[in-house]
């Protein structure tokens, strides 16, 4: 049974089919307006309009302006009306709020660096312009430009990095995200433990004049009124000399540089041993005191359960990185290649990481262009190296696969000139002569191929060259 | 039977319209047809945007927009019959368009019904006076409060008697959605209506 409230009558009449209903709802509706005048009037209403609505329009337009409209709709263009002015107005307020906002905040942002600049009065290492001058750190911020006061065995912790300094050091962050880290030492001593493992990130340290850039490393950097030093406890530091133009210094184990001389000596050992004891490292009974001038440096804390573990566990990751070739984990692989070449950079086991990692990319991974980076990396760093025959062949494979035929030719003749019986001269020939066929030079392509059919007549690249030398036929 | 008496009454209002042989016209470039088309495409249309949208500053630029795009795909039309659904469902498009982007802006600059649903009256002649253009104005205020599906259902029915199947053509949905909002946006009109005495007193003055 149906409910006839006056909700279901009302929408019984609201519908089309009021005038055609069911028998049945015609029978309910019926009814319940006997005794509902709300619904009888509703029902009223509804015919009213039923009736009134189809003749209703709105007031017609002006004819010239009905004309108008009907010009430019046939030409598909809008008439130009006037915007409404109540939008228009609102617009341009919220306009000029805007434009309010943002002249106050560029005159906030100006206002404060031009504030931070006359409290600088000294310069900056790159550009020799007024430095920021370090002003007190908010409690609890590490970023900014302030002075970091800095207490022997308590270390200032950046990320993974730790920075002691002698009581006068005055030290700023300039920087300081996850991937990044830029002090700037204004005066005195500190000694900083890098040990980020990331090839992305950055550790830099500016003095008045050298940048000083370092990645898994213990280093110490001085700055007094009239000289500037670097020392370096373990791994490499890159010094980019500003007061000698620019140059760059790569310092290894144990170095000193002393800014704007442009030489690199060993540093004495007391001095180090300085250094380490601020760290920390090593304890004061062997202090300084004691050490006689020229006597090595007891780095018993530090040095030696870190140097020995450095060859061991850079070809432990060595192995790992094999091991996860093998079981075809390329990507895992290709990262603990990374990690090593960051950790140990000078080492052995990351110089063949670096030919290593480029074969697969060039092979697996299809990295060609990464690939050719890692074997110029090599051959830049290590020319006669072990494995510099394999980074030149496959330096000149990835330039193959890349079109750049130009490229093989002058790769390949550079390493003929150099080893003309060296173990991938075969190869390197043929390849050449490949480059110049792919060139169009079938001449130079032919001599190519019989040098190799003459003088490595057993070997598959003989093979290729006789094939090679088919096509050349063929094209003449 | 469906509401014979208005579909005959707007089929007869509009046999203009479904002159096959004008649309060809036009579809063939005929800039009188087009002209003739559009004189008798512009009151139709001004009244379903009237009804659907609301009398608004900018409802002539709707109109306009759906003119504009009427004769821009005209020649896309491949059942010239169909020329008035068709017509409408431009309509309804636009309209929903137009009233989405409006409500977007009025969200931003904090609407003011006061203000912004004055009516224009730039264009007001002296007819505009008359009892049935106020009451069609009245109702068009009343129509204003439903949703614009329900308000446009309603137009198309109880304005052009369209029945629900081909409301909901119109409108791209099925009989039975176009039936529910037709049902519902008539009972709150009609409810409007009954509250308002203004409008009954013109209601009646416009039936005789």
């Amino acid at each position: 049974m149906k409910d006839t409230t006056c909700r279901f009558v009302q929408e019984k009449l609201s519908s089309n089919e009021a005038e055609a209903l069911e028998y049945v709802d015609r029978i309910l509706v019926e009814s319940h307006m006997e005794t509902c005048d709300d619904c009888r009037d509703f029902a009223r209403v509804s015919a009213s309009l039923n009736r009134v609505a189809p003749g209703l329009a709105p007031a017609p337009l002006p004819p010239l302006v009905a004309r108008r409209t009907i010009l430019s709709a046939l030409d598909g263009t809008m008439p130009e009306r006037r915007a409404p002015r109540r939008l228009s107005y609102r617009f341009a307020v919220v306009g000029i709020s805007a434009a309010v906002v943002a002249l106050a905040l560029v005159a906030a942002i100006f206002g404060a660096i031009s504030q931070e600049e006359e409290e600088a009065p000294a310069k900056t290492a790159r550009t020799g312009a007024p430095a920021k001058r370090a002003v007190d750190a908010p409690k609890g911020a590490l970023t900014g430009s302030f002075i970091v006061p800095l207490e022997g065995a308590k270390p200032l912790e950046l990320q993974e990095n730790r920075v002691w300094g002698t009581a006068d050091a005055q030290l700023s962050i300039e920087e300081k995200t996850e991937s990044r880290a830029r002090i700037r030492l204004k005066r005195g001593k500190i000694v900083a433990e890098v040990n980020s493992r990331d090839l992305n990130t950055q550790f830099v340290v500016l003095t008045p004049s050298a940048h000083i850039e370092v990645r898994g490393t213990i280093f110490t950097v001085v700055v007094d009124d009239d000289v500037e030093r670097v020392r370096v406890i373990e791994g490499q530091v890159a010094v980019t000399d500003f007061a000698s133009d620019g140059k760059h210094h790569l310092l290894s184990v144990n170095q000193e540089l002393i800014i704007g001389q442009d030489e690199v000596f060993d540093a004495r050992p007391e001095d180090l041993l300085v250094d380490l004891q601020l760290t920390g490292m090593q304890t004061n009974t062997d202090g300084v005191d004691q050490a006689e001038p020229g006597a090595q440096p007891t780095r018993v804390a530090r040095e030696k359960p870190k140097v020995t573990p450095i060859g061991n566990a850079s070809r432990a990751l060595l192995r790992q990185a094999k091991n996860l070739r093998g079981k075809k984990r390329f990507i895992q692989a290709k990262q603990t290649y990374l990690r090593l070449m960051a950790e140990y950079p000078s080492s052995s086991a990351a110089a063949n990481a670096t030919v290593a990692l480029a074969q697969m990319e060039l092979g697996v991974l299809n990295d060609k262009t990464a690939a050719l980076g890692h074997f110029e990396d090599y051959l830049k760093r290590f020319p006669s190296g072990v494995l510099a025959d394999e980074a030149w062949i496959g330096r000149v494979r990835t330039l193959a696969q890349l079109s750049r035929h130009r490229s093989v030719i002058a790769a390949s003749s550079a390493y003929l000139k150099e080893r003309p019986q060296g173990a991938v001269a075969p190869e390197m020939t043929r390849r050449r002569g490949d480059a110049h066929v792919e060139q169009g030079k079938c001449q130079a392509a032919l001599l190519d191929y019989e040098r190799v059919m003459t003088n490595w007549p057993e070997s598959k690249e003989a093979k290729r060259a006789r094939t090679g030398t088919r096509v050349c036929k063929r094209q003449r | 039977m469906k509401r014979t008496d208005k579909t005959a009454t707007s089929s007869s209002a509009n046999s203009a319209l479904d002159d096959v042989q004008l649309i060809g016209q036009c579809v063939r470039g005929d800039r009188e047809a087009k002209e003739r088309l559009a004189r008798e495409c512009l009151p139709l249309v001004r009244k379903l945007v009237y009804l659907g949208y609301g009398r608004r500053p900018d409802t002539e630029d709707v109109v306009q927009t759906v003119l504009v795009a009427v004769f821009r795909d005209l020649g896309e039309l491949r059942n010239h019959g169909a020329f008035r659904a068709w017509m409408y469902r431009i309509s309804y498009n636009v309209i929903c368009s137009h009233g989405t982007r409006r409500s977007r802006l009025l969200k931003l600059f904090s609407h003011d019904p006061d203000i912004d649903e004055r009516p224009s009256t730039h264009h007001l002649s002296p007819e505009s006076s008359t009892y049935r253009t106020q009451f069609f104005d009245r109702l068009a205020q009343h129509l204003e409060k439903l949703k614009y599906k329900k308000r446009i259902a309603v137009t198309l029915s109880m304005f052009y008697g369209y029945v629900d199947a081909e409301i909901g053509e119109i409108m791209g949905c099925t009989s039975e959605t176009a039936k529910k909002r037709v049902q519902h946006g008539r009972r709150e009109l009609i409810k409007a209506v009954q509250r308002d005495p203004v409008c009954r007193k013109m209601m009646e003055e416009a039936a005789i």
